[in-house]
């Protein structure tokens, strides 16, 4: 039994030193359209495999844009009873197939655990809009009052993080956070939070989404300029820092990174793939889609996690972007970066996840962090792909097309949101 | 028009199987929805969903609580299809 500092001082909560404590990661999981599973989705990455293709999980043929990254080859049955797999949206069976595949790789006893210390925070823009929309064209098409039950629960976007407690009797903090782009950076920083406070001792923390439908899709759609177009070569489609981009490929997706305090980790001999520790967040309060054009509320998330971490700039060995492939974002972020950075802007290697697995909204971060770990873990770097035509005003070096071996010792990755909303995250390897 | 039993029996065991995971074959009228499918009350809320769906029928809320057993809603169901 984890008995709390709070017990051990005979209930005296005058003198209790709460030292903020130390997070590693100690499992993975990740369900990605280049990849289901780390081992595969890491093979993908590296050898710089792109999971977009043609649409056919709706008929798009009457949009301007109809690639998409889907995943493919999934069968929610492989990490959930029969019954839940037909009960939940397709962001929860995504969602509880990578926590499967984290608490695995983790190798956590949970019998042997608290459980009332282990938490869920899970990043979801969208939730189960699938089922949403299927059931107002049933009801439309039936010319029906009549609403089939499980809308409520299917639909909510917190099904996420509470079908993971229940499946696993996780009783600690139980959040899915809605920050669009940026939801999966926030849960997986508000889970080292939540750890560092002595609030959890782990928490299952990282993104699920399924936007892939007709409606919602559409929606993305009527942005105009925001999704690729290149439907004809939709393996090229997401070329983040490319002159010749044209906007982000939707994708769908999740990650689950399992959370854990340092010496948990250490006392139960557990991998550790990194450890975080910054975790900066900030609003630019400027639009709801554009980012600010000069980058200046991303770099200030960027400075509010390196600040946090006590480091030098020249500390920072890589950066995953957030690298979504739009004209805007990628020109925003690499003034960004040159604001935070400098000079050293130039030599600090950049890549974009997304060039490979387009923009998994809520679970884009999650996926993302997935990846910086295993960067540490493997230490290569994957490449962003697509990368043929130098834009003068992104001219940063992205580590284009191949994989790149380099010494990672501290990884940061980016998450810009809908709503000028900013979260980064620092990864360093453990020691 | 007047719906034959066993047609009714072997829909409403069909849906049964659906929405509380267990095998049709495992179902019989006398099983009970609670200790003998597992089902809870979303389960059989789900049940008397489709089953509305099926007949173009509403069953009242207050009902729900009076099916038990598979033969319940059997017996409801051919009450309600076949009035004297």
């Amino acid at each position: 039994m984890v008995v709390s500092p709070l017990a051990r001082a005979g209930g005296d909560f005058r003198e209790i030193e709460m030292k903020k404590r130390r997070v590693v990661v100690t499992g993975l999981g990740v369900v990605a359209s280049n990849g289901v599973g780390t081992d595969n989705f890491w093979e993908a990455n590296i050898n710089g495999v792109s999971g977009v293709d043609r649409i056919t999980l709706f008929d798009a043929s009457h949009y301007q844009s109809r690639i998409a990254a889907q995943i493919k080859e999934f069968d929610p049955r492989e990490y959930m009873p029969d019954k839940i797999a037909k009960k939940v949206d397709r962001f929860v069976q995504f969602g509880l197939a990578s926590t499967k595949m984290a608490i695995d790789d983790s190798q956590l006893d949970l019998g042997k655990e608290d459980r009332e210390k282990i938490g869920v925070i899970v990043g979801s823009g969208l939730g189960g809009v699938l089922f949403h929309e299927e059931q107002i064209m049933s009801a439309y098409e039936r010319d029906s009052h009549r609403f089939n039950p499980l809308c409520v629960p299917r639909i909510t976007p917190n099904a996420v993080a509470a079908h993971i407690a229940i499946q696993y009797g996780l009783l600690g903090p139980n959040l899915v956070i809605s920050t669009a782009c940026a939801s999966g950076n926030h849960a997986i920083g508000e889970a080292f939070r939540k750890i560092q406070n002595h609030e959890a001792d782990v928490v299952v923390s990282g993104g699920a989404e399924a936007p892939l439908t007709q409606f919602t899709f559409g929606a993305y759609c009527a942005l105009r300029g925001v999704l690729s177009t290149k439907n004809d070569l939709p393996h090229e489609a997401s070329r983040p820092f490319d002159r010749e981009r044209d906007g982000f490929v939707m994708g769908e997706g999740s990650a689950m990174l399992l959370l854990e305090e340092s010496n948990h980790a250490l006392n139960r001999g557990a991998h550790i793939y990194a450890e975080i520790i910054g975790y900066g967040q900030t609003s630019g309060a400027y639009h709801m889609v554009m980012p600010q054009p000069e980058g200046e509320e991303a770099a200030a998330a960027m400075i509010l996690t390196l600040r946090e971490a006590g480091l030098k700039l020249s500390d920072v060995d890589y950066i995953n972007a957030h690298g979504t492939s739009t004209l805007a974002n990628d020109i925003a972020e690499t003034k960004a970066i040159k604001r935070v950075f400098g000079e050293y802007a130039y030599d600090v290697p950049i890549s974009a996840t997304k060039s490979m697995v387009g923009h998994a909204i809520g679970a884009a971060g999650a996926i993302e962090a997935v990846a910086s770990c295993l960067v540490i873990e493997h230490q290569i770097i994957p490449p962003t792909i697509n990368y043929e035509h130098p834009d003068p005003e992104c001219d940063l070096d992205y580590v284009p097309n191949g994989p790149r071996k380099a010494k990672v010792d501290i990884a940061l990755s980016n998450s810009f949101g809908f709503g000028s909303v900013n979260a980064c995250i620092l990864f360093r390897r453990y020691a | 028009m007047t719906q034959d039993i066993e047609e009714i029996e072997k829909k409403v065991i069909e849906i049964l199987a659906d929405k509380s995971g267990v095998d049709g074959e495992k179902i019989h009228l006398r099983s009970s929805l609670v200790d003998d499918l597992g089902m809870d009350s979303l389960d059989a809320v789900e049940t008397v969903f489709e089953v509305e769906e099926r007949y173009g029928i509403d069953i009242p809320d207050d009902q729900i609580q009076e099916f038990k057993i598979v033969q319940d809603i059997v017996n409801y169901l051919v009450s309600r299809l076949n009035p004297p």
